[in-house]
């Protein structure tokens, strides 16, 4: 078996028996993350961040294979588009996870009237897949930017 | 995808800065059959593909992003995080293997 898979798998199995050992204070600690008035300039910066460092490493390659907009308007408006479109995704789904998760595990704020619970929980599973795959897409970013300025220059042999 | 070249001496997987789909496209690139690397002398046939593995790190941010919904968040957010780390990896896979049967 994938040793890394593995891993994974027994750090979300620890991960899950501290959740449900610990759940208030954990429960408690989220609501204070969620609710924490820099979360949204902390993720813009971490975006902002990681798509300027990856435009950064990207932009010495010639031929970086990537998106169209990156063939159409070169690696600057790429790395732009993204951290823009991703910091939006992220800060958006951010407030909305906060709204949902206080009224559904708290009680003690009504965020979404008239909003059933069908309509709440499709909210957060979206929302935790939109904000999951933001914080993915720059973390990948900043790992191909690592990767880019680890490896080594190769040049044509001339004798 | 990331491309390499096997260090004769030591064994050891040197990765190159360049990226190409296949052999003869990476030939264009450098305009040469030969290449430098680590002042030593690689033929293009030297160079291999390898696909990058993002399942188990992808796996993992699902399931801490997914304790928002619990344990059935994290199970949910895990299941969903290996997919999409899957098909990514699958992806790559398929890259480095057009690659490495490529010929110049």
């Amino acid at each position: 078996m994938n040793l890394k898979l593995l891993t994974a798998f027994i750090f979300l199995i620890a991960f899950s028996v501290m959740y449900i050992s610990y759940q208030t204070e954990i429960k408690i600690l989220l609501r204070q993350a969620l609710e924490w008035k820099h979360l949204n300039m902390s993720l813009w910066l971490f975006i902002i961040s990681s798509f300027s460092v990856h435009y950064l490493s990207v932009s010495k390659i010639a031929n970086y294979e990537n998106s169209i907009i990156f063939k159409h308007f070169g690696v600057f408006a790429d790395s732009a588009f993204a951290a823009i479109t991703y910091g939006l995704a992220a800060t958006t789904s951010a407030s909305i996870l906060k709204g949902v998760y206080v009224q559904e595990w708290f009680e003690d704020k009504i965020y979404f009237n008239n909003f059933n619970d069908i309509d709440i929980y499709s909210m957060l599973v979206v929302c935790v897949f939109l904000f999951g795959y933001s914080l993915w897409a720059c973390i990948s970013s900043l790992k191909n930017a690592i990767l880019i300025g680890t490896s080594t220059s190769a040049e044509a042999f001339r004798e | 995808m990331r491309l390499y070249v096997q260090d004769p001496d030591t064994n050891e997987k040197i990765f190159i800065d360049k990226v190409a789909q296949d052999k003869k496209s990476l030939v264009n690139m450098l305009g040469s059959t030969e290449i430098r690397v680590s002042n030593k002398k690689f033929s293009i046939n030297d160079v291999k593909a390898t696909a990058n593995e993002n399942t188990a790190t992808t796996m993992a941010l699902g399931g801490v992003v997914g304790i928002l919904g619990g344990v059935p968040g994290v199970i949910l957010g895990s299941a969903i995080g290996g997919l999409i780390g899957k098909s990514s990896d699958d992806e790559d896979k398929l890259k480095a293997n057009i690659f490495n049967k490529s010929s110049i």
